[in-house]
């Protein structure tokens, strides 16, 4: 079922009392776990059951985004949105970025050419805005015995956009507010 | 007296004249062994610090407290074209004579009583190597490559970054082969588990050799969700290239937790001296991006910084 994404009203992050995060990735990396972390609430999905490589684990995607929102101490709302995944979807891309404070690049540590998705992810948001800050977190380590996170990092270093990248559980809140506070550091 | 020299990072014919002037000592009555380094104990080692492999060799050295020689010193007047055998030889007898030697026994306990991150460090031989990592009954696979540690169980991995602080360590290289069957199948990240030892036994590590240093990468230190005090010492060491001193003022942290921070990248080898170069320093994002007001009010929600 395809649930309506969110207010109109809410869209309008030009105004600088709203802050925006986009999380960014390949299908089934867990931005939408990650976005339930960082809200404390389930974000609304237009998920759509998945027609090819659906597994126990995941058999439905986002086909168009995820929106989440939760309120700063003083009162600001912070809107986080996932993109989709797929490349079908590329057009949203410049349109969720717009006005975003930073991006989170979530990756999969258990796709077999992490690295390459690592750089494609990156070439894919410079292209777009080459100032936006952002942060790679890598879920699914403790799934794929032979992870290892130096082609991640050559794939940082080629890009010459060398940004933090983390292994994290996107489950864990804490582990994914420690994500943040890499993007916000390396803002600062 | 029987002196063990070693010698790295020298071109040939460095390399053919400190062996001349290994021989050449036994005027001064010192018996002195001349061989190649291996990255372990020894009574002086000879580099030359232009290299880059001979620059990493000094650091080591300086770290483990070894005397060095570098051909390339600024009182040798041949430094272009190499170190004479005269200068050579009237510097290792200087160097022999100032410094106490201390006898290979003793080398080898003070391994022994070394905190294991501290030893692991100096331990030029396992720089970048899969180590197989021994305190009494627990061990853990160390690999650098992959970023990764391996234990049997979560409460070995847990038991070893405790104890990093603290001596009785054993380490042993593993082949490539070897490494894929270290202990258990318990992955962690290396990063972490090197950052959160060395917070821990802060107070007793020694201070890290003065010099200047950056890092090449940022540590994963992801599952450090404890560590935020350590964030503004790795932007500090990514942004500059810098002493320990420095570090300590732009990231408003001590000099004790900056220098622990350092022996904790050191161990997970993404730790840059000085001297070689190359690679990227990150830069501040452009001034349009900055928004304090918003930043100071993220940095709140997500615990980076407090309130009021």
């Amino acid at each position: 079922m395809i649930r309506p994404p969110m207010e109109p009203a809410t869209m309008q992050t030009q105004d600088a009392a709203v802050a925006k995060l986009v999380l960014a990735g390949p299908m089934g990396a867990g931005k939408t776990t990650a976005i339930r972390s960082i809200t404390d609430a389930a974000p609304v999905s237009t998920e759509m059951p998945l027609s090819e490589g659906a597994s126990d684990d995941k058999d439905t995607t986002t086909v168009a985004l995820d929106f989440g929102h939760a309120v700063l101490e003083d009162g600001t709302p912070l809107l986080v949105y996932g993109m989709p995944g797929q490349e079908r979807f590329a057009f949203m891309r410049p349109i969720l970025l717009e006005g975003a404070f930073g991006v989170v690049i979530i990756l999969n540590a258990v796709d077999e050419d992490v690295s390459a998705q690592c750089e494609h992810w990156l070439r894919e948001i410079t292209a777009i805005d080459a100032d936006l800050p952002v942060v790679i977190g890598i879920t699914h380590t403790d799934r794929s015995a032979s992870f290892s996170i130096e082609p991640v990092r050559a794939a940082i270093r080629n890009s010459g956009m060398p940004v933090p990248a983390f292994t994290f559980d996107a489950r864990d809140k804490q582990q994914t507010f420690h994500l943040m506070r890499a993007l916000l550091m390396d803002m600062q | 007296m029987n002196i063990e020299l070693k010698y790295t990072a020298l071109a040939h014919a460095d390399e053919r004249r400190v062996r001349l002037a290994a021989n050449a000592l036994a005027a001064h009555h010192l018996v002195v062994h001349a061989s190649d380094w291996n990255g372990g104990h020894c009574d002086v080692l000879v580099t030359d610090s232009r290299d880059r492999q001979g620059a990493l060799a000094l650091e080591r050295a300086r770290l483990a407290q070894i005397p060095t020689l570098d051909v390339c010193a600024r009182d040798n007047r041949n430094g272009e074209t190499g170190a004479s055998v005269v200068w050579l030889v009237r510097s290792l007898h200087r160097l022999l004579r100032e410094q106490p030697i201390a006898a290979g026994a003793e080398q080898a306990a003070g391994g022994a009583r070394r905190p294991g991150l501290v030893e692991l460090v100096i331990r030029g031989d396992l720089a970048g190597q899969p180590v197989l990592a021994r305190h009494g009954s627990i061990s853990v696979g160390l690999l650098p490559r992959t970023g990764r540690v391996l234990s049997h169980t979560l409460g070995d991995a847990l038991h070893a970054r405790s104890h990093l602080g603290a001596p009785g360590w054993q380490f042993q290289a593993l082949k490539d082969a070897a490494a894929q069957q270290a202990p258990g199948e318990i992955l962690t990240s290396l990063d972490t588990f090197f950052m959160e030892g060395a917070w821990r036994a802060r107070t007793q590590l020694p201070r890290f050799a003065d010099g200047q240093y950056r890092l090449r990468d940022w540590p994963d230190l992801g599952s450090a969700t404890e560590l935020i005090e350590v964030l503004p010492i790795v932007r500090a060491l990514l942004r500059e290239r810098a002493g320990i001193a420095d570090i300590a003022r732009s990231s408003r942290r001590s000099e004790q937790e900056v220098s622990a921070c350092l022996w904790a990248l050191a161990a997970s080898n993404i730790l840059l001296g000085g001297k070689s170069g190359g690679e990227y320093l990150v830069q501040a994002p452009a001034p349009a991006r900055r928004n304090h007001g918003m930043w100071s009010r993220l940095a709140i929600h997500f615990g980076l910084t407090r309130s009021g």
